[in-house]
């Protein structure tokens, strides 16, 4: 049952899928193809190492290198852009078709209220592996092409990372439109909080508090870590991909008990 | 067994707000009637039935199965067409079916494509560029596909011009007598009249009265409108059995309860021009439950 939701959504999502995918690829390549211009530009990296350090880690460490380039200026929008993209399709995919009074059809099968919010977690979690693979793919790809080439386990790790904190707020998302029917509140929750998170990571180098709790940040481990230049745990990753399983187990008696609005 | 059956079932969305306990029992291969006005809380029942509300109280049974707790046994075996067809945009009806088809382990969809043709409705448009007619036409059709043994339709006709709803009419027809159960609510009596055989009207989130067709219809004053030919000597309006009877020179108008007996042996006496005893509509039936009624508790309720 949950797979012919999964089926039946990826099948409703595929265009709007694409044209995400066309955006990744294009913004990935269009900010690969100015990396030559920098590669070895002796002024920038000066002018880059006179700023104070706060600055630096806002603009990116070392531009002068793929890592350093890719790291800072391409992979340091993933976590906002893919925070986007899971809070809006996770709210959607419940709470924004409930509004809409698209539910009833497939609820008046016989198809168990937890078999849909199941098909369609699995559906969010498969839309962000494609996108993923698609970040991978033309990081890896124009990389070749504009000299800036990465080591490709690296760059999965990297990736990984990426996808799965987004997969954290989606799933976020979902589960409160599910429990609640509210598609506003869930994009607000969702995407406020990791697009937040975000932010806090920015300035947590700066502020000793946020520092001392950045482990529970799961972009500390996309953004600080350097995943292009150091070798990743994959325990961060992991507990993104159980934390958002759990918030869509713990909605689903919530969705099996309400009221559903046709 | 019953078809459907309720002790009690309410869903209160505030104190007198919503569905109020109701006690029903249709019994399998009846066709029900359920009406009353926009927002007297017949969709609220059916949603309630159809395990999509849960009930604030009291409990229903749908072929046996609690529409609440069971409810995925209960959709396995009933159509349903909502209220309000909502379905997605860039979905053509050929395609839903077929998703409908999946979701019910691979179900035929032979008579689906049958009632699509009956109903003239085209297969492959997207829902998005279909107007409000033919949006209901897919939802019959997915309602009726899977030859359900209740069809629970909320509205069924609304929307849909008259040639159509003969047809819809005749498909219903059809279903009881294969000896498959339907609940239709209506707002538009005359439809119903043609199909149930009992009606339950519902007023302000309750069952107020549930009756066959005919006895309904027969427990009505018939309308009496005459013009004597010469000037009566009898008193038409003091006859028992007569209401609001009003004379106007030779005519007179009139409600008339009751077998016409004593009514034309009043006459018979009397010079006549013209006669007409007509029997009420459940139009008019209907009307005289609404009349029956505070105006100043209309206000208070919604749903």
């Amino acid at each position: 049952m949950w797979l012919e939701t999964w089926m039946q959504t990826m099948n409703d999502s595929r265009r709007s899928l694409l044209w995400w995918a066309v955006g990744i690829a294009l913004y990935t390549v269009m900010l690969l193809a100015f990396f030559p211009l920098l590669k070895g530009n002796t002024a920038i990296n000066d002018l880059m190492q006179s700023l104070p350090e706060s600055l630096r880690a806002l603009a990116g460490d070392n531009l002068g290198t793929p890592a350093g380039y890719v790291g800072g200026k391409l992979l340091s929008m993933m976590p906002i852009l893919l925070t986007i993209f899971a809070a809006l399709q996770g709210a959607s995919l419940i709470a924004g078709q409930e509004e809409r009074g698209w539910l009833e059809f497939p609820l008046a099968q016989p198809l168990p209220r937890v078999a849909l919010l199941l098909g369609r977690a699995a559906a969010l979690l498969s839309m962000l592996m494609v996108l993923g693979a698609v970040l991978f793919l033309s990081i890896w790809l124009a990389g070749q092409v504009f000299q800036a080439p990465l080591p490709a386990g690296r760059l999965l790790g990297a990736v990984v990372l990426h996808t799965l904190g987004a997969w954290l707020f989606g799933a976020l998302a979902l589960a409160i439109g599910a429990a609640t029917g509210r598609s506003g509140l869930a994009v607000g929750v969702g995407a406020g909080l990791g697009t937040g998170l975000v932010v806090v990571q920015s300035v947590a180098s700066q502020i000793p508090v946020l520092n001392d709790l950045a482990w529970l940040n799961p972009w500390k481990y996309a953004l600080s870590d350097l995943p292009l230049e150091n070798a990743i745990s994959l325990t961060p990753p992991l507990i993104s991909l159980v934390l958002g399983a759990a918030l869509v187990w713990i909605a689903a008696p919530l969705l099996g008990n309400r009221d559903v609005r046709g | 067994m019953n078809a459907i059956e309720t002790t009690g079932l309410s869903k209160l969305y505030a104190p007198g707000v919503g569905l109020a306990p109701l006690n029903l029992s249709v019994p399998t291969g009846e066709v029900f009637g359920f009406i009353g006005p926009n927002g007297a809380g017949k969709t609220t029942a059916i949603r309630t039935l159809m395990g999509f509300l849960r009930p604030s109280g009291g409990s229903g049974r749908v072929l046996g199965h609690d529409v609440w707790k069971e409810r995925v046994e209960v959709h396995r075996r009933v159509g349903y067409l909502p209220g309000e067809v909502h379905l997605g945009r860039d979905h053509s009806a050929r395609e839903l079916m077929s998703r409908s088809c999946r979701l019910r382990g691979g179900a035929s969809d032979t008579y689906g494509l049958e009632v699509a043709r009956r109903l003239e409705l085209k297969l492959d448009a997207r829902l998005g560029t279909l107007s409000k007619g033919n949006r209901q036409k897919v939802g019959l059709t997915l309602a009726l596909m899977h030859r359900p043994e209740l069809l629970v339709l909320d509205e069924p006709t609304d929307g849909l011009d008259p040639l159509v709803q003969e047809t819809v009419l005749e498909l219903l027809r059809e279903a009881a007598s294969e000896g498959r159960t339907v609940f239709l609510s209506s707002h538009v009596l005359s439809e119903v009249e043609r199909v149930a055989g009992r009606v339950g009207i519902i007023r302000r989130g309750e069952l107020i009265r549930v009756e066959g067709v005919g006895a309904l219809k027969a427990s009505l004053p018939q309308q009496v409108t005459l013009r004597f030919a010469r000037p009566p000597r009898v008193d038409l309006a003091a006859l028992d059995g007569m209401t609001q009877g009003v004379a106007d020179g030779l005519d007179f108008r009139g409600l008339w309860r009751g077998g016409p007996d004593a009514l034309i042996r009043a006459l018979a006496g009397e010079s006549l021009s013209s006669f007409s005893l007509t029997p009420s509509t459940l139009e008019d039936a209907f009307m005289d439950e609404y009349r029956s009624e505070s105006p100043r508790k209309e206000e208070a309720h919604v749903a």
